[in-house]
């Protein structure tokens, strides 16, 4: 009787727990439904809304992409794209070689830029590459950063440019982080380049 | 220690912290779908051809965590998510910071950046601990219920 009694209790807790398992797993499936819907809706009547299907990384900015590892000691040619690291892009800044592109997104532009640098965001070129057409066309060379090593937007940015046909163009891959560590200078500003 | 643990109070506290975590974290990414896609990016997981979506999805699966885990509705569901979540986003941060780590040399406990989270720049090793502790959150408030709902009458 005793095992009897022990087999329904036994039965029952895996059913119970079963059918509590599917509850949940209910509730998930509800919750990734609601959250889809309320994405989707808020994503057609934001002003910061993005196409779902299409996004800047075409496979144009993204091609030939490569990783390198050694940038302070060991310059890295793709093509008309060189790959620099802080020392470089000191001398770069210092001799005043070219402009200098920061292609990261409006807001950390204005948070903080190295001195000197013109807004050409990745995710915007439609509305900054114009602005800066005429000063690009005539710059002998050009050098692109963003946020730190692990961004990839400065080679984004890059391989776009190229594509345009402008060039050479030198990628600070160690970025604004790099650049902020070392205590160089740098800008608070509007994208226009005021200096606030 | 369990039974402090599963106490009521004690699961309603964890309720409402990670709530509005959940709530800041989500809010503030939804205003920002283009520079949250572009932090998926950065951790070479996702197809190209997913990022958008994900970015518009993602933030609204935390707020409307967050929003369950105050009201109580679904709350089953919405810490097995949780849990879920922050075990592959854990798992995620751990695989980037070892990138970042092979590609410059950097030490772990030097290791920052910028996870997508909503918090800006951040102390890996530090947020590594942080996700852990959401997953043990959500697993607290799972079987917490569990225990009440499923012990037999």
């Amino acid at each position: 009787m005793k095992k009897l009694n022990n087999r329904i209790y036994k039965d029952r807790d895996v059913s119970l727990a079963s059918g509590a398992g599917m509850a949940v797993l209910k509730q998930v499936v509800a919750i990734l439904i609601v959250s889809f819907l309320c994405g989707l809706t808020f994503n057609v009547v934001s002003p910061n809304g993005i196409d779902i299907l299409n996004n800047p990384w075409s496979k144009r900015a993204t091609r030939n992409l490569t990783h390198h590892t050694e940038y302070d000691t060991q310059v890295v040619e793709d093509e008309a794209i060189v790959f620099i690291g802080f020392d470089r892009a000191c001398q770069f800044i210092d001799n005043r070689e070219g402009i200098i592109l920061d292609a990261r997104i409006p807001e950390a532009y204005r948070q903080g830029h190295i001195s000197g640098a013109h807004l050409l965001s990745f995710y915007e070129m439609s509305k900054y590459y114009p602005k800066l057409k005429e000063q690009l066309e005539v710059s002998p060379s050009i050098l692109i950063y963003c946020g730190d090593i692990s961004c990839e937007d400065s080679e984004f940015l890059a391989n776009e440019l190229l594509y345009m046909g402008h060039a050479p163009i030198f990628v600070y891959k160690g970025g604004f982080e790099e650049w902020k560590k070392k205590q160089m200078p740098v800008e608070r500003g509007t994208e226009e380049g005021e200096v606030q | 220690m369990k039974r402090l643990l599963l106490h009521p109070l004690m699961v309603w506290i964890y309720r409402i912290v990670v709530a509005v975590v959940l709530l800041y974290a989500g809010v503030k990414k939804v205003w920002m779908p283009m520079e949250f896609a572009r932090l998926l990016k950065e951790y070479q997981i996702l197809p190209n051809q997913l990022l958008n979506l994900v970015a518009v999805m993602l933030p609204w699966i935390e707020v409307v965590c967050g929003v369950c885990f105050i009201t109580g509705l679904w709350l089953r569901g919405t810490a097995l998510l949780l849990s879920g979540m922050n075990a592959v986003f854990g798992i995620a941060i751990a695989f980037r910071a070892w990138l970042i780590m092979a590609t410059t040399g950097i030490g772990f406990f030097d290791l920052t950046f910028d996870c997508g989270c909503g918090f800006g720049v951040v102390y890996i090793p530090t947020k590594i601990v942080e996700n852990l502790l959401l997953v043990a959150v959500g697993m607290l408030v799972l079987f917490s219920r569990r225990e009440v709902q499923d012990t037999p009458t």
